[in-house]
């Protein structure tokens, strides 16, 4: 009889072999995308702005740390059941509106406080606005051309997109989006930093590197950035050449800690799309059903997979009574611990549990 | 000197100042962040404080897919770090003792943090603060080794891990029925 | 000063912009230290930290005490005086408008003055309470009889305190609640508690009792229900509710039965001891079983620990003294402690756990129908002299004593009396029979009340005058340990509100009094002439200067001069306050509770505290987390009695008397006797239990009967089953 013979395909496998890790196979697709689109963008290379070659290479450095973060980090089991489903789920119909609603208007935010809503609106926005001005022109993915009659040609990945008048009111947008943006980020972080020395919890668990650093970076790469406009418009450019060195130097830096410290989460709330659509879907597969009361509490799927993950930690929460914990609802899981301390079965006891949740 | 969060169940007479004065610590938003229960409500008027224990290798730390959950250098597990919660309750289905609260409005998990702006000074934090049975205590590790001594019972009725929890903790727990071991004066 | 092993440094969290205002709760009679945080920028209240630093709570607090500042900027605060134009709608929430100062106070002058004219001086009548300083209760007194000349005053302590009073002056010729500073108690070897649900009613006391037992010490509770400090009692003395004397008087015969007297203390220190004994002789196990209901065992165990202990403690509460024996009951549990020599000493003392904040200073300086400032009487002419001569009018002009709080209502409805002015009380809820109370306040020709909140009591006013809370006055208040401590002003008066003292002064002026209260002009005036008031007085208060109390942390009365510390123990001496300077033992035969039980009526109702509220609930219920916890009363049933009346948990049931009845949902619960039900008192309108209370007067305290009468229940339509709010209260 024959054995059973479980091998990839030959194919796969010799891909996969190429390569020392995830990490550099990641780094090497993920550079090889971004030489074609400069490649595209910037017509065979011939529109590139080489004054911006300092992003570029800060943008190298970053897509490294970045993969290199995020690999550690898919890797631990519940992240790693998290984004194997998440993608599963991604084209789930709701996705689009949790999307937007966790990742562009960040609902969520505004429900914990206006005041962080309007922090955290201004600072995400005013980056990511930068970032979108900002790395186009950096690739080359998106240019200007001038012409003599006062228009300005919009270039997109080597495409003539528009033409704008050169004193237009969207021209000035695209002159001052950057100053635009720089002040958005100094206002929020302004705002941020005002809380960090007010707020008693932010305070005890505050630390420098984790969450001043970023503020402080952020307000750097926009002061400077905001000087540099100052300078050309006010003093003829003079300084110029430093301050933008500075700048340069201040965004390289940024690009490099984000993958480390507290910005991880920009990208990192993708995931959060996908905690939502996994609750979404397998919420209405199949609800688990507590152990002790009978009531449905969350869905099989991830009391199931919260039991493995236990399990690859090597925690085990197997009672004597034949359930494990994550099979029971909180309040009946809180009444077992009581029965455990007491001798009495208080998860029995048919009375609804006292209010735990008074707000002060 | 390094002090803990001592829990002696016996004592507790179910006034739940200690959930009132959860509420009234600097970052914990008017909202308590943990339970007290009735034994048998229809019985006796035995209760029980349930607390965040404070696990030395926590569930929902573990369990939490964004590393939201971080440990202090106290020992105190901290609620989940705002910007990093992404919602996905992990952290509430993995715990033990079923202590993790969710705010589905925020998309976020709040816990005990062990008041971390008083205990990180070595202030007591506000529910051993205001208990008014001795239920909840602030005691350094000598006094603790102290009331094991005095408290010490052949049937395990001082307890700090198994059986009767899911294993090493930072706050530490004494069990109902201490008394028994308690010599009468006369 | 006194500090013990619960003491410990500890500092407290300074956050930015905010300062601590060390200052005590404004509750009960414990009166927690804490500090009040204030944010320097706005000047108002923001939040609680303990105060550890307070050597009777070292910081410890209960739910109420945690979220007390909340009152202070509460969105139901009273900021403008209020008229009401349309008599008819008194005794709701309608028809009030908003006034000026000047419009309330001509008003009321106006009111006043017309139907003291047409009616005689005694028409006027002031229902004041203790839940305010001491400055504030001395001139409530002096307004009451200088201002207004009226006879009629009296105050809640009637409801609260007054049959610990009447007890504690017949037995030690004194009133002091405690004989003994609270740091002794867990120092004790016995704690005797009788009728006091302390876990609930005084939680910070907890942490002194268990500690005694921790020790290897007794703790033996006497209380109907199984209270959480019944609970882990090494003997529960379950009675039936309304027999403490019998229960107190067969503990003192064993306690002679057994040897366990004190017979040299009793011979020179004590009266009254041969006549006691011979009636206890009736009071044997067995006779006191049969009526109390508590196994012969226990009783003889109770006994046996009380009169072996080497120190013991009795304390008591409103279970015993709101009957209408509650002096009796008083006098026999001191009778324990008499009988054994278990006074005058440390460690071992008599003490009752006084409900209102300042129950215990409330009621020495004058509220009372019968009392002037000092604990002087106002039927002992050199005492009417000596506080004449302070408040400078002729003891001619000084009114006589006038009736107790529930017979004031009584002469309301005989029209006797016509006007009141109500403050610091909510009788609306608190008064027992409240049918028969809210009719009469109804039908006043003229009503004040004085009030931060619109309480229940207020909608039958016609002018509400809005006071401040107690954060916003400073002053004194006397703590159930008979020490003076001081409260402080963390933020100025909201709205255009003032403090009671204030308003007055005031009104005196309008009333043409203006000679005896001008010269008051800050709380520190009235605190200086009330310290000169109560020289010489038994409760002299002369010595307690503001900066000694705030140097020693508080001051023991009596502290008779500037050089006088105190006094945290009373009788170290062996010398009482009766005039030959010895205590009485008091001869107290049995008496059954007013309304016994009956086919008609086969269950006794008892009435109490829960944890989460205060008094009439005025204030507590309008706190989020104390509603939260707790938002509507309750019957507890035992479920042998529930499965008789085939009730079931949670179900909403009719419970009757013959004065009045209420819906409960039910609570089951084998913490209970058999033949009791227990509710409740803090809700108002058609939830009150008061509804149902009797009006039973004890004959020297006048203290009504709330914790017994007989009652019946019954099931009610299902439909209405389930018409309350989901949340429930366990």
């Amino acid at each position: 009889m024959p054995k059973p013979i479980l091998v990839q395909p030959q194919s796969i496998r010799s891909y996969n072999r190429a390569f020392a890790s995830h990490f550099a196979k990641s780094i090497f697709i993920t550079v090889i995308l971004l030489a074609v689109l400069v490649f595209i963008g910037t017509r065979m290379f011939t529109h590139l702005d080489l004054n911006l070659y300092g992003y570029m290479v800060g943008t190298l450095v970053f897509i490294g740390g970045f993969f290199y973060r995020f690999i550690a980090w898919a890797e631990r089991p519940p992240t790693k059941n998290l984004i194997k489903k998440g993608i599963r789920l991604l084209f789930r119909k709701s996705t689009t509106k949790t999307a937007t609603n966790h990742m562009v208007t960040h609902q969520f935010i505004w429900n914990r406080g206006i005041y962080r809503w309007a922090q955290h609106f201004l600072i995400g926005w005013g980056c990511i606005l930068s970032c979108f001005v900002t790395f186009p022109l950096v690739f080359g993915w998106m240019y200007f051309t001038m012409e003599e009659n006062g228009y300005y040609t919009v270039v997109g990945m080597g495409i003539n997109l528009m033409k704008v008048k050169a004193d237009g009111v969207l021209s000035f947008f695209f002159y001052n989006a950057l100053n635009i943006t720089a002040i958005m980020v100094i206002a929020g972080v302004s705002m941020a930093l005002y809380r960090r020395l007010k707020n008693m919890q932010a305070r005890a668990e505050q630390k420098f590197l984790y969450d001043f650093l970023p503020l402080y970076m952020l307000l750097l790469v926009s002061v400077t950035g905001l000087l540099l406009t100052v300078m050309n418009v006010f003093f003829h450019g003079k300084g110029q050449p430093v301050m933008s060195l500075i700048h340069q130097y201040s965004v390289i830096i940024t690009l490099l800690y984000l993958p480390f410290g507290k910005l991880a989460h920009i990208p990192f709330r993708a995931v959060s799309v996908f905690a939502k659509n996994y609750r979404e879907h397998y919420g209405s597969q199949s609800m688990k059903n507590c152990r002790v009361c009978g009531d449905p509490f969350v869905s099989t799927e991830q009391s199931n997979d919260v039991i493995q993950i236990l399990n690859e930690n090597d925690i085990q929460f197997k009672m004597q009574e034949g359930f494990h914990l994550a099979e029971l609802c909180l309040p009946c899981r809180r009444k077992y611990r009581m029965s455990r301390f007491s001798g009495f079965n208080t998860h029995e006891a048919k009375v609804k549990e006292a209010n735990q949740n008074a707000k002060g | 000197m390094k002090k803990r969060l001592y829990i002696e169940l016996e004592n507790c007479i179910g006034c739940r100042s200690c959930l009132a004065a959860c509420t009234q610590c600097g970052g914990h938003e008017q909202r308590n962040r943990n339970y007290v229960y009735d034994v048998n409500p229809l019985i006796s008027r035995q209760t029980m404080p349930l607390m965040c224990l404070h696990c030395e290798n926590p569930a929902c730390a573990r369990s939490c897919p964004a590393q939201a959950i971080q440990i202090h250098e106290t020992g105190a597990v901290l609620s989940a770090l705002v910007e990093k919660c992404i919602g996905c309750q992990n952290c509430t289905i993995a715990c033990p003792y079923g202590i993790p609260k969710f705010d589905s409005e925020q998309n976020l998990m709040y816990k005990c943090d062990l008041c971390i702006d008083r205990t990180k000074d070595g202030i007591p934090p506000m529910c051993a603060s205001v208990c008014p049975s001795n239920t909840l205590q602030w005691l350094s590790e000598e006094e603790i080794a102290t009331k094991k001594s005095q408290f010490a019972l052949e049937n395990e009725k001082w307890v700090s891990s198994m059986p009767y929890l899911e294993g090493g903790t930072n706050v530490k727990i004494n069990l109902p029925g201490i008394l028994q071991g308690v010599e009468k004066l006369f | 000063m006194l500090r013990d092993k619960f003491f410990k440094e500890v500092e407290n969290v300074q956050h930015p912009n905010e300062k601590l205002v060390k200052t005590h709760c404004s509750y009960c009679g414990m009166q927690c230290g804490m500090n009040l945080r204030v944010n320097t920028h706005t000047n108002k209240i923001i939040g609680v930290e303990p105060r550890y630093d307070w050597p009777v709570t070292v910081g410890k607090m209960c739910p109420k005490g945690v979220t007390a500042y909340q009152q202070t900027n509460h969105k139901d605060r009273l900021l403008k005086p209020l008229i009401r134009d349309h008599a008819e709608l008194k005794g709701t929430k309608e028809g009030f408008r908003e006034a000026s100062w000047e419009e309330a106070y001509n008003l009321i002058a106006e009111k006043f003055t017309n139907l003291q004219a047409q009616y005689g001086k005694d028409t006027l009548s002031v229902f004041s309470g203790v839940s305010m300083t001491n400055e504030k209760c001395y001139l409530t007194g002096k307004f009451a009889r200088v201002a207004l000349g009226t006879r009629y005053i009296d105050y809640n302590g009637r409801f609260c305190m007054s049959s610990a009073a009447g007890g504690f002056l017949r037995s030690f010729g004194v009133d002091r609640g405690s004989t003994l500073p609270w740091t002794d108690i867990h120092e004790t070897d016995c704690l005797f508690i009788a009728g006091s649900n302390t876990a609930e009613c005084h939680p910070t006391s907890m942490f002194r009792v268990w500690s005694v037992q921790e020790r290897g010490g007794y703790l033996i509770v006497a209380d109907p229900r199984e209270t959480p400090i019944a609970r882990r009692a090494d003997v529960h003395l379950d009675l039936k509710p309304g027999t403490d004397l019998a229960l107190a008087n067969g503990i003192a015969h064993l306690l002679i039965k057994k040897g366990y007297m004190d017979e040299a203390f009793i011979q020179l220190h004590t009266n009254g001891f041969q006549e006691t004994k011979e009636l206890l002789k009736l009071f044997t196990p067995e006779y006191t079983s049969k009526i109390t209901g508590v196994e012969v065992e226990k009783i003889i165990r109770a006994a046996e620990i009380y009169g072996k202990a080497p120190n013991a403690i009795v304390m008591f509460a409103r279970g015993i003294e709101q009957q209408h024996k509650g002096v009796d009951n008083v006098s026999a549990y001191t009778n324990m402690a008499l009988i054994t020599g278990k006074i005058g000493r440390p460690f071992s003392g008599v003490a009752t756990f006084t409900g209102q904040g300042n129950g215990q200073g409330g009621r020495e300086h004058g509220q009372k129908a019968d009392l002037l400032p000092g604990y002087r009487k106002l039927t002992n002419p050199k005492h009417v002299e000596e506080v004449c001569q302070v408040w400078g009018i002729t003891p001619e002009e000084m009114p006589k004593p006038g009736v107790s709080a529930y017979e004031m209502f009584e002469l309301m409805e005989k029209k006797e009396i016509r006007g009141l002015y109500l403050l610091c009380s909510n009788p609306a809820v608190s008064a027992p029979n409240l049918n028969f109370v809210r009719k009469a306040m109804k039908q006043l020709d003229f009503m004040v009340c004085a009030d931060f909140y619109l309480s229940e009591s207020a909608r039958f006013a016609d002018v509400v005058l809005p006071s401040v809370t107690w954060s916003e006055d400073e002053g004194t208040v006397t703590n159930l340990e008979g020490r003076i401590i001081k409260i402080n002003k963390a933020q100025e008066p909201i709205g255009v509100s003032k403090p009671d003292w204030q308003m007055q002064v005031e009104l005196a002026k309008k009333l043409g009094k203006g000679a005896f209260f001008e010269h008051l002009k800050t709380t520190r005036d009235v605190a200086e002439e009330f310290r000169l008031a109560s020289r010489g007085g038994s409760a002299d208060y002369y010595g307690a200067t503001w900066d000694k109390i705030d140097q020693q942390d508080g001051v023991f009365w009596p502290c008779r001069s500037e050089d006088d510390n105190g006094t945290p123990h009373m009788f170290l001496d062996k010398k009482f306050y009766h005039p030959d300077g010895k205590a009485k033992i008091c001869a107290l035969p049995y008496r059954p509770p007013a309304e016994e039980t009956t086919m008609e009526y086969p269950l006794s109702l008892t009435t109490g505290r829960v944890v989460y509220h205060y008094l009439s609930g005025n204030q507590t219920r309008r706190i989020p987390f104390l509603h939260d916890m707790c938002p509507d009363p309750y019957v507890e049933v035992h479920p042998t009695t529930a499965k008789a009346y085939d009730i079931n948990h949670e179900e909403v049931v009719r419970l009757y008397t013959k004065r009045g009845e209420a819906t409960y949902k039910v609570k089951i619960t084998e913490a209970i006797r058999e033949d009791t039900v227990f509710v409740p008192y803090h809700f108002g309108d058609e939830d009150s239990i008061n509804l149902l209370t009797i009006a039973a007067l004890d004959p020297i305290s006048r203290m009504p009967e709330f914790k017994v009468c007989a009652a019946q229940l019954s099931k009610i339509a299902t439909k209405e089953n389930g018409n309350r709010e989901e949340e429930t209260v366990y």
